[in-house]
C-alpha cells in the first residue's frame, strides 16, 4: 500500500469524523444536511482512492469511480427530498430547531 | 506520485479539513455553506490528483454548483423571516477583498488563456497526455472520461437507469412534500373562482 493511499484514507476518515461531529453538535437542519454531504464526500474519496490503488494494466476496472458517480446522484436526490421536508416544516412554524421536531406528521 | 504533487496534496488536504471544521464551527448557515463549497473544490482537485477527471468535473458542477445553490436557497428562505438585516455586509473590507479576488481570478483566466494559446496541451491535461502529445498506454487505462463512460455503460447499465428513475421519484416526492397544504382539495382552476354554493341558486330544493 503506497503512502498516498494511506494519506487519502486518513483524510477521508478525518472529513467523515468532522461530518459526524457536525451532525451531533449543530441544531440547524440545513447545516446538518451539509454535514451529511461532507460524509458522503468522504466516502467518495475512499471509493476513488481504492479504485486508483487496485487498478492495473491487466484489469483496468473503474468500478470505484462508477460507484462514486452513483453516490453523487443519490446525494442529489436525497438533498431534494430533505430540503423539501425542511421547507414543509418551515411553512408550519417559522423557527425550526431539530430538537423540537418529533413528528413527521404535523 | 511525485514530490510536487505531494506538496499540492498536503495543501489541499489542509484546506479541506480547515474549511470542514469552519463549516461546523461557524454560526451563520450561509457562511457554513460557503465553507462547504471551498471544501468541495479542494476535494475536486484531489480527485484530479487521483486521476479521476470526470468525477472532479462532476464534483464541481453537481456539488459545488447545483446542490450548494439549493442549500443557499433554503437557508435564505429560513433567514428572511427571522431577521431582516442579514444581507448587510459583515466584513469591514469586503469590497477591497472582493475586488482583489476578482482581479486574481482575471489574471488567472488570462494566463491560462495565454498558456493554452502557446502550448498544444493545457496544464491540467499533463497527467493524461505526456510531453510528446501522444497518449501513453498506462495512463490511458485509468484516466479519461471516455474509459469511464464505456465502463459504466458496459457493466453498470441497470444501476444507471435505476438512478434515473430514482431521481424522477425524488423530484415528484419533493414537489408533493413541499406543496402548500392550504391549497389541498382545490384544483388550480377553482382556487380563484367563487365557491360552488354561491353559484347555485339557493331556492332550488330537491
Amino acid at each position: 500500500v503506497s503512502d498516498i493511499v494511506v494519506a487519502n484514507l486518513v483524510l477521508a476518515g478525518v472529513l467523515f469524523t468532522i461530518g459526524v461531529l457536525g451532525v451531533m453538535v449543530r441544531r440547524h437542519p440545513v447545516v446538518i444536511f451539509m454535514c451529511i454531504e461532507l460524509m458522503l464526500n468522504a466516502a467518495n474519496l475512499t471509493l476513488i482512492t481504492f479504485n486508483k490503488h487496485h487498478i492495473s494494466q491487466e484489469w483496468p476496472a473503474l468500478d470505484g469511480q462508477v460507484y462514486a458517480f452513483m453516490v453523487i446522484a443519490i446525494a442529489a436526490a436525497e438533498v431534494a427530498v430533505g430540503l423539501a421536508i425542511i421547507v414543509a416544516l418551515f411553512k408550519k412554524r417559522p423557527r425550526i430547531d431539530v430538537d423540537e421536531i418529533n413528528l413527521l406528521r404535523g | 506520485m511525485m514530490g510536487s504533487e505531494f506538496v499540492i496534496w498536503w495543501l489541499l488536504a489542509i484546506l479541506a479539513v480547515a474549511f470542514a471544521v469552519a463549516m461546523v464551527a461557524v454560526r451563520n448557515p450561509v457562511h457554513s455553506a460557503l465553507c462547504l463549497v471551498v471544501n468541495f473544490v479542494a476535494l475536486a482537485i484531489i480527485y484530479l490528483l487521483l486521476s479521476a477527471p470526470l468525477l472532479a468535473a462532476l464534483q464541481l458542477v453537481v456539488y459545488a454548483g447545483a446542490i450548494m445553490v439549493l442549500f443557499l436557497f433554503v437557508v435564505m428562505f429560513f433567514k428572511s423571516s427571522s431577521d431582516r438585516n442579514w444581507l448587510r455586509p459583515q466584513l469591514k473590507a469586503q469590497l477591497i477583498i472582493g475586488g482583489m479576488a476578482v482581479l486574481v481570478f482575471l489574471v488567472l483566466l488570462i494566463s491560462i488563456g495565454l498558456l493554452g494559446a502557446n502550448s498544444e496541451s493545457t496544464a491540467g491535461m499533463s497527467t493524461v497526455v505526456n510531453t510528446q502529445g501522444s497518449v501513453s498506454a498506462t495512463e490511458m487505462s485509468e484516466a479519461n472520461p471516455q474509459k469511464l463512460g464505456s465502463w459504466m455503460f458496459g457493466y453498470h447499465v441497470l444501476p444507471f437507469q435505476l438512478i434515473g428513475v430514482l431521481l424522477l421519484i425524488a423530484m415528484i416526492a419533493a414537489l408533493m412534500v413541499a406543496r402548500d397544504p392550504r391549497a389541498e382539495g382545490r384544483s388550480r382552476f377553482e382556487r380563484h373562482a367563487p365557491a360552488r354554493d354561491d353559484i347555485l341558486p339557493r331556492e332550488v330544493d330537491l
